[in-house]
Parts: structure tokens; sequence; C-alpha cells
């Protein structure tokens, strides 16, 4: 006969078999499932993280061309070499006739003295006039004894003419001067200077006094 | 009176300031235009216009300068006297300053006006000659005897 306390356990065990024979059904599926996600798991990524470019926020096609340590060469009416280098430029487009340059140093061969010589920060060099408009530090040493500091300048590097203004500063043969514009005439070694000119004149001493 | 320009040297620095200035390096030439205004030393020096002449060494920086031509209102100031005419002429060499056209001379009280006057730079001594044609040739002069002091 079955005492109290076996009544008692034997719904207990019912509820415990139907437990078991539960997770005996859940547990392997369970296992599957997590089986075949862990087994699939790569190839699910790649479709969730993937993302598409919407065409608005490309940006257009970059067509100017960067260059470094440019070097044009140039000759002028009769011959005479220029030569101009930068550190860098830039071209709107491979056809552009201006290049816009930084760090910038020209030489223009001349008859009778030494080159012509100029240097700046920045500026832009037209190809097809063979001309320059410097903007910044602008130095100039030309062979007839000219070496002037200027805020900006124009070289046309065939007729090997500069205009330049803003505080020029600088020595000539004659002596050390101001002015406010000037203008350079290299190949008749002429320069006429405009606007609060100064000039500081050392004359040579005689031996004999 | 001594007049301060007495051996003045005149290979002292220049200082001249202007409008306009053209430099002609192979003529030697340095034109000045406006305002014209020359100082070395003691003297002063202004005009409309100045031309140096000047050839440069290659070996020395330092320009040898020939001579100054003024030209325009032209006048001539120191401490000791002031002098003014139409056209002046510098000679380094020299140490001698020309100062021609209507030329005033004002030394101490006085005035002395003439055609045309040399300046010698050595003795300080100016020599003022009226030359034949305009008024009457002469110079014109006023001197003033300094009072006696009482």
């Amino acid at each position: 006969m079955a005492s109290t306390k076996d009544i008692s356990t034997a719904s207990g065990e019912k509820n415990w078999d139907r437990f078991i024979v539960l997770m005996q059904v859940i547990l392997p599926l369970a296992a599957l499932v997590l089986g075949t996600i862990t087994v699939l798991w790569p190839f699910l990524n790649d479709q969730e993280v993937s993302f598409t470019l919407s065409t608005e926020d490309v940006a257009q096609g970059d067509t100017a061309v960067h260059m470094t340590n440019l070097h044009y060469v140039g000759t002028d009416a009769i011959n005479r070499l220029f030569h101009v280098e930068a550190a860098t430029g830039l071209q709107e487009n491979p056809s552009s006739p201006r290049v816009r340059l930084n760090d910038i140093r020209a030489e223009m061969a001349l008859d009778e003295t030494g080159p012509a010589k100029v240097q700046a920060r920045t500026g832009i060099y037209r190809t097809k006039e063979n001309t320059l408009s410097l903007v910044g530090g602008v130095h100039f040493n030309t062979g007839s004894g000219y070496k002037l500091d200027m805020a900006g300048a124009e070289i046309d590097l065939k007729k090997h003419i500069a205009t330049g203004q803003g505080a020029i500063q600088g020595s000539s043969k004659l002596g050390t001067l101001e002015a406010n514009r000037i203008v350079i005439y290299a190949d008749t070694e002429e320069a006429v200077f405009e606007g609060g000119i100064k000039l500081h004149i050392e004359p040579k001493r005689p031996e004999n006094n | 009176a001594q007049s301060v320009l007495k051996s003045h040297d005149t290979y002292q620095p220049i200082d001249i300031s202007a409008d306009r200035l053209e430099m002609k390096q192979k003529q030697g030439r340095a034109i000045f235009r406006g305002a014209v205004t020359v100082t070395q030393g003691e003297m002063t020096f202004s005009s409309e216009t100045l031309t140096v002449f000047y050839a440069s060494n290659t070996e020395s920086e330092k320009p040898s300068i020939s001579r100054l031509d003024a030209e325009g209102t032209v006048t001539l100031v120191s401490k000791t006297e002031s002098l003014s005419g139409d056209w002046g002429v510098y000679d380094v060499d020299e140490r001698l300053i020309t100062i021609g056209g209507n030329v005033t001379f004002r030394q101490g009280e006085s005035i002395l006006k003439g055609k045309r006057l040399e300046f010698d730079l050595v003795s300080g001594i100016a020599k003022l000659d009226g030359q034949s044609g305009g008024t009457d040739g002469r110079v014109k002069g006023s001197f003033s005897v300094p009072e006696k002091d009482k």
C-alpha cells in the first residue's frame, strides 16, 4: 500500500517527469539553433553590416593638377634663357594656362650684367604670356646692383620688365633707398621709382683727401 | 661772419628725398623730380629737379659722386647763410657750389642779389657777380653793421 508520504511525492514526480520530457525536446533544439548561428555567423554578418553609399555626397572628381618641385624653362625673343622654379604648384586643370605657385624662384639671363633673380612666397605663373604675379616676401636681385624687397611684383619674363609696389626697400649701386612703386627695365639697367623716395649715398672718398 | 660751410666735407654721406627717381645705371645718372631735398652735413639743398652724376665702382660698394645739378627754385641753406636761384651746380671734387639765375644771398643781416654766385666750400666765401644784361648788371646789396653793444 502507498504511504501518505508517497502520495505527495507522486504528484511531484509527475511534474518532474513532465519537465524532463519537455527538456528532452527543448535542449537539443536550442543546441541545434545555436550551432547553426555560430557556423553561419560570418555570412550573416556581411549582410547586416554592409551599407550603401548615397550618390549625392560623393565629392566631384578633383581634376586639379598638384605638382611639386616645378621647373619651367623658356627663352625670350632673342634666345636668352629664363626659368621659374617653385616648391609646389596647382593648376585648375591640365590645360589651364595659369599655375598657382608657392616658394618661387625665377631667373632671367641678361646680356651685359649678371642674371636678374627674383624670389617670392606665392604667385601665379601665366604659361602663355610668360608673366609672373608675385605676392609676399618678394626679393629682387638684379645684375645691375639692385637688391630690393617689396610686397608684390609683376614680372614679364620675356621683356625683362618688373613692376613692384608696397614698402620697397633695399640697395642700388648709388645707395640704399626706399620707395612706394618701382619699374625696372633690366635690359637697359634703368629703374623708375615713385612715391616717397629716400636715397642714402655714401660717396667714395678719393685717396688724397 | 664765419660760414659754417667753411671746409665742408663734400665726401660725407648725402641723403636725398623726392617724389620720383629715374636711375640710369649705364649713363651713371640719377634724376630726382618733385620736392627734391638734399642734406649733407650742415648743408641743405632743395630744388624741383636734381641730377646726380655718379660712377659705380666694382671693387668698393661706394659710388664716386662727381656732380649734382639742380634746377627750379634752387635753395641752399646752412646755419649761417641761405642762397637761392634758378639753377645750381654742386661740384663735389672742386668743392664748389655755383648758383645762377636771379640769385639772392643772405648772410646775417646782409642781403646780396646778382646773376651768378660761386660758393667756395673750402674757404666758406661766396663770390657774387652781376653779369652784363638784365637791369644794369651791377651787384646790388645792402649791408648792415652789427650794433655796437653799448
